[in-house]
């Protein structure tokens, strides 16, 4: 898997830099089962526009991994 | 928030961030990630970093004895992070339902502390509703308690 360098800061200004991978899995399922969430019952807060995008999104996704299902 | 917790850091961006979690297993790198998934809504990922892919794993259990510590840290990210991003809200959710309770643990555990700056929601029984300490959710959502 792809991985970058990326500086990170401690909260004492000390400089650091991590090695993470360039796509994270894990981190797109979850964000792709939260818009799933979203998508069937949105947050009052949430725009019209942010639920279209998240339609689009997941309708995109082409993967095998599909979101979550919400009841 | 009075409750101590371990030193982060955090990339430029302020999506990405680290600690070092010390216990009885040793040194464990977990790490936080802010996803933007809609306008000013982010969803959070934390587990471990793994050591050689680099990804977060969310499924292994550390159990490196500082439990309250760990929670204690994710909850002053989620502080950092809204304080430099006071329009965003943070969506939770545990990839299963012992992770989700792992959440839930961390806002209750802190929820005396966290109950004048967020304002808390959790998903359950199809709505979302005004986050009840001691109420099992299937997701949260927090935010700067000055938004509506």
């Amino acid at each position: 898997m792809a991985t970058k360098l990326v500086k990170f800061t401690s909260q004492s200004g000390k400089v650091s830099y991590h090695r993470v991978a360039d796509h994270d899995p894990y981190v797109e399922k979850k964000a792709r089962d939260m818009k799933a969430l979203l998508v069937k019952y949105p947050l009052p807060s949430m725009t019209e526009e942010d639920i279209i995008q998240m339609k689009k999104d997941l309708e995109e996704y082409d993967g095998d991994d599909a979101e979550r299902i919400w009841e | 928030m009075h409750l101590d917790g371990y030193n982060f850091s955090f990339d430029e961006r302020h999506n990405r961030y680290s600690f070092i979690s010390k216990g009885a297993k040793g040194e464990i790198t977990k790490t936080v990630r802010f996803e933007k998934i809609g306008k000013d809504l982010f969803n959070l990922a934390f587990g471990d970093l793994d050591p050689e892919t680099r990804i977060v794993n969310d499924k292994v259990i550390s159990n490196n004895g500082d439990r309250y510590t760990v929670l204690v840290t994710v909850a002053k990210i989620v502080l950092d992070f809204l304080e430099l991003n006071p329009h965003a809200t943070v969506m939770a959710t545990g990839s299963t339902a012992s992770r989700t309770r792992l959440y839930q643990m961390n806002i209750n555990f802190c929820y005396f502390d966290l109950l004048h700056l967020f304002e808390i929601k959790g998903f359950k029984n199809s709505k979302w509703e005004s986050f009840e300490s001691g109420k099992n959710y299937q997701a949260f959502s927090i935010c700067l308690r000055e938004k509506k």
